[in-house]
């Protein structure tokens, strides 16, 4: 087409253009929403993470110790205090080994011991689930833990 | 000139426009891309259809009661926008999702605590697949009220039926996959429907679970189907049934007597006369192949009640495909979707719901043998659905030249969603009569 060329004559009804308008100006309204939405979240996750921790903790705690009573009270005592297994309710203990190295022994077992493999993977009993809650439940003993330097040796039977 | 010629020598891109945006579409790059002329004239806007790869899902030009959100409610396609959300949602969730009994449960917490975004992604995720249920539904029922499955659409609405069926197996496999008890008691209670069936209900069932009990076996095969099974499933069907809306021009005839017939397709598009250029337009564009080429440019065909689809249609396809998005969003900031202790197998929640769904059919089990309720009556449903357009040989469309049909299909429907309702909303421990005003027992 010609540079000089005349505008041809609108070829659709104005109504149709207009109403073509009017949608544009919602889609512009949704984005908006599309990008307040996703900026409400953001402004909201921390204290929502916060809380679904906090609960998932509380939680875990409780599964845990249940948990803990049922399969590990027998060597490790009532409160962790420690049987014929090692003491897990000490400060020593509990400083030195991160919760990873906690999974891995409760899972894999300690051979050489009489520390059986408890995950399902190592032909246990326990979920890896199972297992963090366990974990869970010795971390919240952290703050108030005794100092016990022999934690290793457990209490002797008898 | 031809249309062919215009296309390659970039008839009219960018010419009158100045400064920088003029520049910019008369450069070779912008040129290479985006290849049809930019004139905003009848033949301009049907080369711009011709030439765009993503218009072609389109007619180039659609009669204008297409464009009225009544016309259809634009349901297919926000069933379609639910899908693709569903898609990018399933993705983010697919990086930090382990199908294993052990890790599934924790990496849904993981999700609340520890990813960007995570939370909110699986909101949308659930909320999408919930809402698509519904819209795949609802869109079922306006193209029955609409007559829209009549001939020659009979069997794009068998498609649309397994596409309902594949959306359900979607939001059921899904379903599983958070290993909470909701989940765990969800699918026991639907899986265990199957056994029902005689003889081969039993054996079905264990395929189906990988065993005779919900374990990793299922939780693997569920999510095999969900991730990769069914979506391949699902893109193909729905690619075969939007390629037949766009070949059958869009839109149903108000009056369906006499419509689509193969002689207004065998004449000559030009020859056709001024009236009947709406009908003849899914016949045209059939013809593009073999009709030459100036006989079915735009500006030859007369005044019609057509409209083009770009940028009439496009844009308010992109406006309703925003809109649901902004929905589901909004839906997933203000609603957390809910996830329920450890899946326990020896923890029975009261009330084991199936998903909301299936709860009709829970409720019809809870009245009838379960042979009958379980499956008889699901099967005949699904097979009276799918033969409906070969049984119903009633041309017409209006609903008061076919009375049997639309009465007969707003009883089953009433029934339908009546039974789902009470299910749903009343139906407590033990399957008791409790209302939702005095204990709410729904779960999403």
């Amino acid at each position: 087409m010609p540079r000089d060329a005349p505008t041809p004559p609108p070829f659709e009804p104005v109504a149709l253009q207009r109403s073509l308008e009017r949608y544009m100006v919602w889609g512009l309204v949704f984005m908006l929403a599309l990008v307040a939405g996703f900026v409400a979240y953001r402004v909201r996750e921390p204290g929502l993470r916060k809380e679904a921790l906090r609960s998932q903790t509380a939680s875990y705690t409780a599964v845990g110790r249940t948990l803990y009573r049922a399969s590990c009270a027998e060597c490790h005592g009532k409160r962790a205090e420690g049987g014929s297994g090692p003491t897990l309710n000490a400060k020593e203990f509990l400083k030195a080994t991160t919760d990873a190295q906690m999974q891995l022994l409760i899972s894999g077992g300690v051979s050489g011991s009489d520390m059986p493999a408890w995950n399902l993977d190592y032909g246990g009993t326990m979920t890896d689930e199972q297992v963090r809650q366990i974990v869970t439940f010795l971390r919240g003993l952290e703050p108030n833990a005794p100092s016990v330097p022999g934690w290793r040796k457990g209490k002797a039977p008898g | 000139m031809s249309d062919q010629d215009v296309l390659e020598s970039n008839e009219g891109v960018g010419v009158d426009e100045p400064g920088l945006s003029g520049r910019l579409h008369r450069s070779q790059v912008w040129r290479s891309m985006f290849r049809h002329p930019q004139q905003d004239t009848p033949r301009g806007r049907a080369l711009q259809g011709f030439s765009n790869f993503f218009l072609h899902v389109y007619p180039v030009k659609i009669p204008r009661r297409v464009l009225r959100n009544r016309y259809s409610w634009r349901l297919g396609f926000i069933s379609g926008v639910l899908f693709l959300i569903l898609l990018i949602t399933g993705l983010y969730l697919m990086f930090v999702y382990t199908p294993s009994v052990g890790a599934a449960y924790g990496d849904m917490q993981r999700l609340k605590t520890g990813v960007g975004f995570g939370q909110l992604i699986r909101n949308v995720h659930r909320w999408s697949a919930h809402l698509m249920v519904l819209v795949v539904f609802l869109h079922m029922v306006r193209v029955f009220y609409a007559g829209a499955y009549k001939h020659p659409r009979e069997f794009n609405w068998v498609f649309g039926i397994m596409l309902l069926l594949l959306t359900l197996a979607f939001s059921f496999t899904g379903y599983l996959l958070p290993w909470d008890q909701l989940a765990y008691w969800a699918v026991t209670v639907g899986t265990n429907l199957v056994k029902y069936v005689p003889l081969i209900g039993n054996p079905t069932q264990n395929l189906l679970i990988g065993g005779d009990q919900i374990g990793q076996s299922t939780l693997l095969r569920f999510y095999a189907l969900h991730v990769a099974v069914l979506p391949a499933a699902l893109v193909m069907i729905l690619g075969i049934h939007i390629w037949r809306v766009r070949k059958d021009g869009f839109a149903v005839r108000r009056s369906n007597v006499g419509a689509f017939e193969e002689d207004a397709v065998a004449q000559p598009a030009a020859a056709a006369p001024a009236h009947a250029a709406p009908e003849l337009y899914g016949g045209r564009v059939r013809l593009l192949g073999v009709v030459d080429r100036e006989s079915i440019t735009a500006e030859a065909r007369p005044v019609d009640d057509t409209v083009f689809t770009w940028p009439h249609l496009v844009v308010r396809h992109v406006v309703v495909a925003l809109g649901t998005a902004a929905v589901v969003l909004a839906l997933g900031v203000a609603f957390s979707a809910p996830l329920r202790g450890l899946a326990n197998p020896n923890v029975t929640p009261e009330p084991a719901k199936a998903p909301w769904y299936f709860a009709g059919l829970q409720e019809l089990l809870s009245r009838f043998d379960p042979l009958v309720a379980g499956i008889l009556i699901p099967a005949a449903a699904v097979m009276a659905f799918v033969f409906l357009p070969y049984l119903d040989r009633n041309p017409a469309t209006e609903a008061r030249n076919r009375k049997v049909a639309v009465t007969l299909f707003s009883i089953l429907l009433s029934l339908a969603v009546v039974l789902t309702v009470v299910g749903t909303f009343f139906r407590g421990p033990g399957w008791q009569w409790i209302p939702p005003w005095d204990h709410w027992y729904v779960e999403l």
